[in-house]
């Protein structure tokens, strides 16, 4: 029977001080309550991106630490998928998951350092992420 | 139900004194349609004691437990003087409630010589002749709780007065009056201790294991404690710096109390924001905002491929996510003759040239992953289309307040830069002193708070360090049980505050508009559309477009009239229909508001009793206007006894005709 990311035991996260920080802040500043919530965020930024601009600068994550159990991955079925069908894959599946989050983690991570300044809360900080993924024209790190 | 007579014996000035009657009719049920009575008296001849005495009759000691300050004082003297022990004094109010008629009789006795009560008061209730067994559930069954009353038994200048002084404060205690908002935040307050205590309980099992486990939750636990302690008073600081910014721009200057509403204006916005960012946090939005840029590459990928022209790359992208997401509006893509790319819609009929070019379609289905596909995105299609609505809501009501919010900001800006009023320019220094104490007091707060988090953690992890014999964590067990079960009602109690201010609210504005909007004039109804007072207590008067009118827009009539109308509003929702005693109902509310106002009360109520002063209520001019309602009129008049004191007695008048007095004799 045909399982979501078969054969894969756990989603994996930044390791690295500096992207551990970041990620750890982001997921505060945004008002995940989940940690797992900011991963699949940075994968649809990073998807969305390619979609939208075409090109995109993707970033492999090579230091990777484990997040959460595959089992307890509630939207494994969907970005099992998306990574699935919009790539045309048969294997390999979470590499290139992990691919898209590493981008779109970097892409947020850009885009913080420019913006995260003057904005005060959560909502103001998607509302302004989302404007600058769906409109903007920005270089995607 | 209607108050028919009060007899008064030696309470306040209606001394009991053989001769004179101290009955005081409230009721004529002769004169049916009319329901007003009026009690006229210049200070001092008891108009007040009548509000006192029917409040002492109905709710006893518990209204006042010094009731024997009530005593004639010529009753007391001429006791003395008659060597006489005991006073009696009494209080007998005939009530009629649907054609049945009650005589509540409220008594005490005062023993002059030990200077003491000789017990408490006592109430008795008398029906058709025999008294009935529980005469203070009868109280209860058809009055409110005393302190409710103030809503039916009310002296109505001090109630504007309280309103003209800090409308706001005024409001959050009527509110927290009705719905027992400060009962329930001391139940929550309650509640968050014993929460707490249970913490404690587990901490004393953890201190009985001796190790240096235990030590340092036991040192983690104190952290904790100081960092919430340090929180609570942050947060009394930061409430007293807000109310000392609130009460920065009272003044009768125009310029101030035009900056005023935009310092108000900006408070409320930020406010807003706060509770929208709150809501949005709390709500599922922010957990599948991937879901919502997904929906965003299916969105524009249906969209590409209804356009013409339509690459072979965008196509072969675009035909990969809609294979994915083809829901129950398209059952297929094509090319068609030109070579563009064309959704097929459920149902559509297809031309026989183009049957050709669906086998380029390669679309499989009903195997394997990709039936799997198909039932997976229908299942998140159906959840993202909400939640797409759902943030585009809360990303135009933020986006809205924001904008306004700049406004305001700029415009304070504006006048802080180019003003030339010296007392404008220091309040504003002050203000925005207090506005950079306030931030960095929550920024301070902010971070105590995440540390909290933090060591509530890592005492979770050393907990599970912590080695507990089966006894010890079945204890545990048992305790974190309890806990959550008093977690559960803490959350109750929370979410009923809420609630039940906003049932409130929503009825007190919906009767209060519709009460001002029959009181003002025709012509000011457009202006004066409803009235509005948030959950943050603030009072709006709304126009017919929804949009607030600004304090300088209204004059103090028309305010102290809304104000009215909020108050009645509150008393309509409790549902007791009592009679209204009101003293001073037209000293402070403008000539003009205060007839159309009265008037309506005088329409929608079952009996209204009003003391009013003479000479300055009650005129030529108010009688001719109230005229039409009087049922009964009874002057308050006092004579003097024995060179002592005065007695005070009531003296039933025509109602159809002015009392005449003589202004100069009070």
């Amino acid at each position: 029977m045909y399982r979501p990311f078969d054969g894969e035991k756990a989603v994996r996260t930044v390791r690295l001080k500096k992207d551990e920080g970041f990620f750890k802040n982001a997921v505060k500043k945004l008002g995940f309550k989940n940690e797992i919530d900011l991963v699949t965020f940075c994968v649809a930024i990073a998807l969305r991106k390619e979609y939208k601009d075409k090109t995109l600068n993707k970033k492999l994550l090579t230091s990777a630490k484990k997040l959460v159990g595959m089992e307890s991955f509630d939207k494994r079925d969907l970005y099992d998928l998306i990574i699935l069908e919009y790539l045309n894959l048969r294997e390999g599946r979470l590499k290139e998951f992990e691919t898209y989050f590493y981008t779109g983690f970097n892409i947020l991570k850009e885009w913080f350092k420019e913006n995260n300044a003057d904005l005060r809360s959560e909502i103001e900080r998607l509302s302004a992420i989302w404007d600058y993924v769906t409109r903007g024209n920005g270089q995607d790190g | 139900m209607k108050f028919i007579k009060l007899k008064l014996k030696n309470f306040k000035p209606y001394y009991d004194k053989p001769g004179i009657k101290q009955e005081i009719n409230l009721f004529n049920k002769d004169r049916k349609g009319k329901n007003l009575t009026l009690n006229i008296g210049p200070t001092g001849h008891g108009k007040t004691s009548i509000s006192e005495a029917l409040l002492w009759c109905l709710f006893g000691d518990y209204y006042y437990n010094n009731w024997e300050e009530f005593i004639n004082t010529l009753s007391r003297e001429i006791a003395k003087q008659r060597k006489v022990n005991k006073i009696n004094i009494s209080v007998e109010l005939v009530l009629e409630i649907e054609e049945d008629y009650y005589r509540l009789i409220r008594h005490g006795i005062y023993d002059i010589t030990k200077g003491q009560k000789v017990s408490d008061s006592e109430l008795s209730v008398i029906h058709a002749g025999e008294p009935i067994s529980n005469p203070i559930g009868f109280v209860g069954n058809h009055f409110p709780p005393l302190e409710l009353m103030t809503y039916f038994i009310f002296d109505a200048d001090d109630i504007l007065k309280k309103f003209e002084e800090n409308r706001k404060r005024a409001i959050k205690d009527h509110i927290n009056k009705i719905v027992g908002v400060e009962k329930l935040d001391g139940m929550i307050e309650s509640l968050e201790e014993v929460v707490l205590s249970y913490d404690k309980d587990i901490r004393n099992i953890e201190i009985g294991i001796h190790s240096d486990v235990s030590d340092k939750i036991g040192e983690k636990e104190k952290d904790k404690a100081q960092k919430e302690e340090a929180i609570n008073h942050l947060e009394r600081e930061i409430q007293s710096k807000k109310e000392e910014k609130q009460g920065l721009f009272y003044s009768v200057s125009p310029e101030i109390k035009k900056f005023s509403e935009l310092v108000d204006e900006k408070d409320k916005l930020e406010e807003e924001i706060i509770k929208l960012n709150k809501q949005f946090v709390e709500s599922n939005i922010v957990a599948d905002m991937d879901l919502l840029l997904i929906y965003c590459i299916v969105d524009d990928a249906i969209e590409k491929l209804n356009q013409k022209q339509t690459t072979k790359e965008e196509f072969e992208t675009s035909s990969i996510v809609i294979k994915s997401s083809l829901g129950k509006d398209y059952s297929g893509i094509f090319f068609d003759d030109k070579k563009n790319t064309c959704l097929i819609k459920v149902g559509a009929r297809i031309w026989d040239e183009d049957l050709d070019n669906l086998e380029k379609l390669n679309l499989k289905s009903g195997e394997g992953i990709k039936s799997n596909s198909m039932s997976t995105f229908k299942k998140y299609k159906k959840k993202i289309s909400k939640l797409k609505l759902d943030f585009e809501d809360y990303k135009n009501d933020f986006d809205g307040t924001i904008k306004a919010l700049m406004m305001v900001e700029n415009k304070i800006k504006l006048i802080g830069d180019t003003t030339e009023n010296r007392e404008l320019k220091d309040k504003l220094k002050k203000y925005n002193d207090i506005e950079d104490i306030i931030r960095d007091k929550k920024e301070v707060q902010h971070e105590i708070r995440e540390k909290k988090k933090l060591i509530k953690k890592e005492i979770e992890e050393l907990r599970n360090e912590l080695k507990l014999n089966e006894e010890q964590k079945k204890k545990i067990e048992q305790i974190i049980k309890k806990q959550n079960e008093t977690q559960i009602l803490l959350n109750i109690a929370k979410k009923s505050r809420e609630e039940f201010l906003h049932e409130l609210l929503s009825y007190i504005n919906k009767t209060a508009s519709e009460s001002l909007r029959s009181t003002v004039k025709y012509e000011d109804k457009q202006r004066f559309h409803s009235i509005e007072v948030d959950s943050n207590y603030q009072f709006r008067v709304k126009q017919s477009n929804g949009k607030a009118l600004k304090e300088r827009q209204i004059n103090l009539g028309y305010l102290q009239v809304s104000m009215m109308s909020f108050f009645f509003g509150l008393s309509k929702f409790l549902g007791k229909k009592i009679p209204y005693v009101i003293d001073d109902p037209l000293l402070r509310l403008d000539p003009g508001h205060d007839k159309r106002l009265i008037k309506q009360l005088c329409k929608t109520s079952d009996q209204l009793i009003f003391h009013m002063i003479p000479g300055k209520e009650y005129t030529t001019d108010s009688f001719n206007w109230l005229k039409p309602y009087i049922n009964i009129q009874n002057w308050l008049g006092r004579e003097e006894y024995k060179g002592l004191d005065y007695i005070s007695y009531a003296e039933c008048k025509d109602p159809d005709k002015k009392i005449y007095f003589n202004i100069d004799k009070f």
